[in-house]
């Protein structure tokens, strides 16, 4: 979102809810991750930005939002990049350590 | 005249055997002997050590922690670094990837180079630049 002013991006984030909730989606939760400069200039609507502020929505629905949805966003015009992701699902408790290969038998090939 | 081998019976001849274990010099392999010694047990070595960890063993890497992410990245190419110089296993070194690849589109992180703030990180990575 390349806008400064906070009202505006209030509107885009109320525009963006709007939308998900009319196409049946629960948000759970809206975060802002800050008002940044961008890691590379992005071109997009006839314009180059440097500054964005960036958003993230929790959402839980159906998977069909999704490709309506980025079309709804490619077309508004203050939102840079949009993206869905899976809520990621951390394993990091099952994590024993690196347990060293015996390549010598991987090497010799099991006779079946 | 008769020699005195002739003269016996062939049975007296046969060699007596004597019984093992009454014989005090001869070592028994049955069970626990007079000395109290047992044999050993088979089982796995105890003084074994714990498998080693990576460096993200047990930490949860997220496409948006750009600077633990930046620490796997060369910072004149930003290129992703190798399992060879990083030194991670298998798991984390591909989720290290795909959270790199994804921060890169998604406009988190840089792709051509490493950001300028985070190059006095500690390093992690066994690389050794050419002086």
């Amino acid at each position: 979102l390349p806008l400064y002013p906070l009202r505006l991006q209030n509107a885009v984030l109320k525009r963006t809810v709007e939308a998900l909730m009319e196409r049946g989606a629960v948000v759970r939760n809206l975060e802002n991750l800050g008002e940044r400069s961008l890691p590379y200039k992005i071109s997009k609507h006839n314009e180059r930005h440097r500054r964005g502020g960036y958003f993230l929505i929790d959402l839980e629905g159906p998977p069909s939002i999704v490709s309506t949805m980025m079309d709804h966003l490619g077309r508004d015009i203050d939102v840079i990049r949009r993206g869905f992701i899976k809520h990621p699902v951390s394993k990091t408790e099952e994590c024993s350590g690196i347990i060293p290969v015996n390549y010598q038998d991987k090497l010799i090939v099991k006779k079946k | 005249s008769a020699l005195p081998w002739s003269l016996c019976s062939s049975a007296s001849y046969k060699k007596t055997t004597h019984n093992l274990n009454s014989l005090p010099w001869c070592v028994t392999e049955q069970g626990p002997s007079a000395r109290g010694g047992h044999r050993p047990i088979q089982m796995e070595n105890p003084y074994k050590d714990p498998p080693k960890k990576c460096v993200l063993c047990g930490i949860n890497v997220d496409y948006k922690n750009v600077q633990l992410l930046s620490q796997f990245v060369s910072p004149h190419t930003g290129c992703i670094y190798g399992r060879h110089i990083t030194g991670l296993c298998n798991k984390k070194q591909k989720e290290v990837t795909k959270a790199i690849k994804r921060a890169h589109v998604l406009g988190f992180m840089p792709v051509m180079f490493k950001n300028p703030s985070f190059l006095t990180d500690p390093k992690i990575c066994n690389i050794k630049y050419p002086e």
